[in-house]
């Protein structure tokens, strides 16, 4: 049992102790509303000098609340939320281009042209009837023309947010690697490190909402990060991504060490989360195919009404003409689809009757082509316009629509995961505030210990200098 | 569960943003009036509403083509009549003149009234409906009948199509209403009225009553085909004029929002939100630093 002057000196090392405690409270209050922070716990403990008990405490450095596992779901969730609202951001593109209920789809302009056939079987020989299907072709033409020009763009567009996304991710990996050296090296001169980890899962956070991560964490502190089965970020290094076609058109995603002394290593398959998997999809699975589609439709559609115009008979004798100019082959049809050179500024080349002998009133061939819109002559001949057009939007509706609720599952998951993390490794003032109390009121009984040793030690000055 | 500073902060404000989403949704379907606004809200009915438009479409080209075809029928079928009444005087004319107690200066007079009613007859078969002459077949860019009444049209039909399956034949022949090509060639049974008077042959006139009343008969034949014409048009008009409304009430079916449902969703998510935004102050409050 130490003496009174030992008595003072474990005092004076509980009051150490306890500001040391109280600092990491005050620590934990100030950061609590800092994003990814993990509470920190002052290691409190008896000091030991031998086998004998002397009651003295010390504060050895802190302890980080850290759930790994909590950690990993919550990046890995972040990546798939991060996905899943990228390839809906993007689908939500493509439906505004098809949505006729906000009037911004073709499906109208469509139905007026064969409603203008109708007319024009009615009046075959009224100069503003023909005008008007001349108008009509050129509103639909010049509609799927804006289409297929906007879904080119995306696809454009789409690549260069790939890169972006990749480029974003580099610089994201940069930091992270450069925090794992530095993690690294303060963990090795005896330091906790904490704040860079921290900063580290704040960049980490970024990054996992790029790509798709997995980390693990060695033991000198410094985490490796894989991403579509590829080590990205090892140590102190992180291989750089690159975006670009391959022969195919499509996304293709590389990975190359810094120098470049080893051969890329292509990930683009085994990419299944973050922005960048979002984008993919989005573009090499839902674009392709919409855009495929509508060039089928679009060329369909202009090739059926083609081969029954050319059968008529136009009020200026003109016959076998076209009236869109669309190509042989589907691909691009909806970009390069026009109003036919042969009837442009030609009204009266409409060919509303079949036999050169009908006219001005032969009207077979117009009722012929309005009659079109109930003939299954799209997709392979097994729907009519209004069918595949129909197909088509509620086939973009069904996969917008399943984004969304993707999105909301996805971020469903990152919420639960987030409470899990915060749960184990948040801020709770209620507790910081009992721990400020408990830490003070330990303050202030270690001080009334010196006072109290002072006060006998004095007493017993007074008595023995008598 | 450990509930921290970040956990109590986003339940608040996650919850309300959910419900400001919800809001702002419902919102919008009830200033729109439609329950679906985008492909998306409910892909099924947006690819039903978009062939029930289609349908809705071609229902109204339709209706719209018979609107324009039908004047025209109407006028033929009036103008038959009207050439039904030249030729029931002819024939009144015709058996005046064979009526031996008239004598050779009333059978002159008889034939200057004939022959304006060959002008006449030639007149009415030349008439002229929105988009030509009603009686030249499909020719309608030249009369039906020359000054001398020969006919210069055809006998092709004008076809459109009403909603009803086949194209129908809207415009009325006059190659059958008043030639040979229907039974009579009524400008020369009127010529042989006219000749028979100018020469005072009583026998001649005789002669031509029964071809006067065939081509009578010839035209009402073609009258009542124009009658049936329009009949067919206007009950098409009708069907049509149901097919729009039940596909207007399809299409508002499909798509359309219930205003009683949709601002009863309204009132409750507001209610909502504002119980939130109290349950969330109170939840803040919580925490309250002063207490300590």
């Amino acid at each position: 049992m130490a003496g009174l002057n030992g008595l003072i000196n474990i005092a004076r090392d509980a009051l150490t102790a306890q500001s040391y405690g109280l600092g990491v409270a005050g620590q934990n209050v100030s950061n609590a509303n800092t994003p990814l922070y993990v509470r920190r716990e002052a290691n409190i403990e008896t000091r030991a000098f031998s086998g004998q008990s002397t009651g003295s405490v010390s504060a050895n450095g802190i302890r980080r609340a850290v759930d790994a596992y909590a950690d990993r779901r919550f990046f890995e969730a972040n990546s798939h939320s991060g996905s899943a609202k990228q390839y809906d951001s993007e689908l939500q593109q493509i439906e505004t281009l098809f949505n006729d209920l906000g009037g911004t789809g073709l499906g109208s302009s469509l139905d007026a042209i064969f409603k203008s056939f109708q007319q024009l079987a009615a009046r075959p020989n009224d100069t503003t009837v023909r005008a008007e299907v001349l108008d009509k072709v050129d509103v639909f033409t010049t509609r799927a023309r804006q289409i297929g020009d906007t879904l080119s763009t995306q696809m454009t567009e789409m690549l260069a947010r790939a890169r972006d996304i990749a480029a974003e991710a580099n610089g994201r990996a940069s930091e992270i690697a450069q925090l794992n050296a530095r993690i690294v090296e303060a963990r090795q001169s005896g330091q906790d490190a904490a704040d860079l980890i921290d900063q580290r899962n704040s960049k980490l956070l970024g990054f996992s909402e790029l790509v798709d991560v997995r980390t693990i964490e060695g033991a000198d502190g410094a985490i490796m990060v894989q991403s579509s089965g590829t080590m990205l970020i090892e140590g102190s290094s992180a291989r750089t991504l690159s975006v670009s076609l391959d022969s195919a058109g499509k996304l293709q995603v590389l990975a190359s060490r810094a120098g470049g002394a080893q051969p890329e290593t292509d990930i683009t398959a085994g990419l299944s989360g973050g922005k960048l998997a979002g984008i993919k999809q989005a573009r090499d699975k839902a674009l392709f195919d919409v855009s495929d589609r509508f060039n089928k439709f679009v060329f369909d559609v202009a090739t059926a009404v083609n081969a029954q115009h050319q059968q008529g008979v136009g009020l200026d004798g003109s016959t076998g003409l076209n009236i869109f100019d669309v190509g042989t082959s589907y691909e691009g049809a909806a970009r390069a689809v026009k109003i036919s050179e042969d009837i442009f500024g030609r009204p009266q080349a409409l060919g509303a009757s079949l036999d050169a002998t009908n006219l001005p009133g032969g009207s077979d061939n117009a009722v012929l082509l309005g009659k079109l819109a109930d003939v299954t002559n799209v997709f392979g001949n097994t729907r009519t316009t209004s069918q595949a057009y129909g197909d088509l939007v509620g086939e973009i509706g069904t996969a917008r629509a399943s984004a969304k609720a993707e999105v909301e599952l996805r971020g469903n998951i990152f919420q639960q995961a987030q409470t899990t993390r915060d749960s184990a490794s948040g801020v709770n003032l209620d507790e910081e505030m009992v721990s400020l109390q408990r830490y003070q009121r330990a303050y202030e009984a270690a001080g009334k210990v010196i006072t109290t040793v002072d006060g006998l030690l004095e007493e017993l000055m007074a008595k023995v200098g008598r | 569960m450990r509930v921290t500073e970040t956990l109590r902060f986003d339940l608040v404000s996650r919850r309300l943003s959910d419900l400001r989403s919800k809001y702002q949704d419902t919102a919008l379907q009830a200033t729109t009036g439609q329950r679906v606004n985008a492909p998306s809200d409910d892909p099924v009915a947006t690819a039903e509403a978009s062939r029930v438009r289609s349908s809705l479409a071609k229902a109204q080209g339709n209706e719209r083509t018979i609107t324009l075809v039908k004047g025209d029928v109407e006028m033929a079928e009036a103008s038959l009549a009207q050439a039904g009444d030249v030729l029931q005087r002819a024939r009144e004319i015709a058996m005046a003149g064979a009526n031996g107690a008239n004598g050779a200066d009333q059978r002159e007079a008889l034939a200057i009234e004939a022959e304006q009613l060959v002008s006449q007859f030639i007149e009415i078969s030349n008439a002229k409906g929105s988009q030509g002459y009603l009686f030249a077949g499909t020719q309608w860019d030249q009369a039906a009948f020359d000054a001398n009444g020969n006919f210069q049209g055809n006998d092709q039909q004008h076809l459109v199509d009403t909603g009803a399956g086949e194209p129908i034949a809207v415009n009325v022949s006059g190659a059958q209403a008043f030639t040979a090509a229907g039974g009579r060639e009524i400008v020369q049974d009127l010529r042989a009225l006219v000749d028979g008077l100018k020469n005072n042959s009583t026998d001649a006139v005789r002669n031509t009553l029964d071809g006067l009343q065939l081509s009578h008969d010839q035209v009402a034949r073609e009258r009542s085909h124009a009658g049936l014409v329009l009949n067919r048009l206007e009950l098409s008009q009708s069907i049509l004029s149901q097919t729009d409304l039940d596909l207007s009430r399809r299409e508002t079916d499909v798509v359309s929002a219930d205003p009683t449902a949709t601002f009863s969703r309204l009132s409750q998510l507001e209610g909502a939100i504002n119980n939130s935004v109290t349950v969330g102050r109170r939840l803040l409050d919580i925490g309250n630093i002063q207490r300590f």
